[in-house]
């Protein structure tokens, strides 16, 4: 594929996350600086751990003077479900060491969600994909430092540009793949949330720790096969 | 506050090596693994499964808190799910269903609200 029609494909796939990304990463550049931050750690918080809710999770944690171990440790489990992102994506990975290196780093929610509804030549390069929405989020966080709270951002009306993505991206893979399985599977998801009161940050646990317990069964399903072959 | 930025120059390092190392995570699985029948099966439908949970998940931001502000996002996303069906205009559809939603948070309901 040429390079210039790459980088369209790629802007053009990830325009929907910039469009989401900008004004909540300036939202947490407001939060930030408006917790006690100068205007500098959004961006460099945003620049180094780069993952959306964690980003406001640590800020709320550092502002309520919590142990830094004890952030440490909740951001983890916080961010498991991430482990589960690059199964559908084993082989979107690209060749080259520092392009594959970014890529991991680059692979949000967002991003995730943007490459499994496209397969094959209408996949754009992952790394690409995610250098557009690292730009766009980190631009934000830079911009909301520096404006602090001087600036009225509708970052909920803006942010539900996502929720609106990622229904797009549904109704995407509901064309690819006409299965109830993945509905029955959220619903479970969903009732485990509210369940636990409907609380964000316990809902990405709990989302988390699912997709903890799927790779692990998933490794000791291909274990077993494995082992099960060996004796052959 | 006044500690955060001592705390944050050695704890961001380990947090973008964390979040590194779980992203990677899954990309040790061998390629050859591809082909077998549980991975092609998850691969068909576990992304819908966490981007649902995800919409869920993203519900009630801001219009009005409770059942009904989650039922007006419902609602606004299924307007716009099938305007997408017809259309097939990912960003128009996005940026449609935004300035919706800010119509309704900002002027809207605030309006009925009052009345």
């Amino acid at each position: 594929m040429h390079l210039q029609s790459v980088h369209q494909q790629s802007l053009s796939a990830a325009m929907p996350i910039i469009v989401g990304y900008f004004p909540i990463g300036m939202a947490f550049g407001v939060y930030a600086v408006t917790a006690g931050l100068d205007w500098y750690w959004p961006v460099l918080i945003g620049l180094i751990q780069y993952s959306g809710a964690a980003q406001f999770f640590l800020v709320a944690l550092l502002a309520e003077n919590t142990a830094p171990l004890v952030i440490l440790g909740t951001l983890l489990v916080l961010n498991m479900r991430h482990v589960f992102y690059g199964l559908p994506l084993l082989d979107a990975l690209p060749a080259r060491p520092v392009q594959r290196f970014l890529a991991i780093f680059w692979l949000t929610d967002e991003v995730y969600s943007v490459l499994t509804s496209r397969t094959g030549d209408q996949r754009p390069p992952l790394h690409w994909i995610g250098f557009w929405a690292y730009a766009a989020w980190n631009t934000g966080c830079l911009l909301g430092g520096l404006v602090g709270d001087s600036l009225s951002i509708p970052a909920t009306s803006l942010g539900f540009s996502l929720t609106a993505l990622f229904v797009i991206l549904v109704i995407e893979q509901w064309r690819a793949h006409r299965t109830m399985l993945p509905i029955a599977v959220s619903i479970l998801a969903w009732y485990a949330v509210v369940s636990f009161g409907s609380n964000l940050s316990v809902g990405m646990t709990i989302l988390s720790v699912m997709s903890f317990a799927m790779i692990s069964f998933a490794v000791i399903h291909w274990w077993q096969r494995s082992s099960t072959r060996g004796h052959r | 506050m006044e500690q955060a930025p001592i705390t944050l120059l050695w704890l961001l390092p380990l947090l973008g090596i964390s979040i590194w190392l779980q992203r990677g995570a899954s990309f040790l699985i061998p390629k050859k693994h591809l082909d077998q029948p549980f991975l092609r099966s998850l691969n068909r439908w576990a992304p819908m499964a966490v981007i649902l949970t995800l919409i869920y998940v993203s519900l009630d931001t801001g219009l009005i808190s409770g059942w009904r502000g989650v039922a007006m996002e419902i609602a606004i996303l299924t307007v716009f799910g099938l305007f997408y069906i017809i259309t097939r205009q990912v960003l128009l559809t996005v940026l449609l269903a935004a300035a919706t939603h800010w119509g309704l948070a900002v002027w809207i309901l605030p309006a009925w609200l009052a009345a």
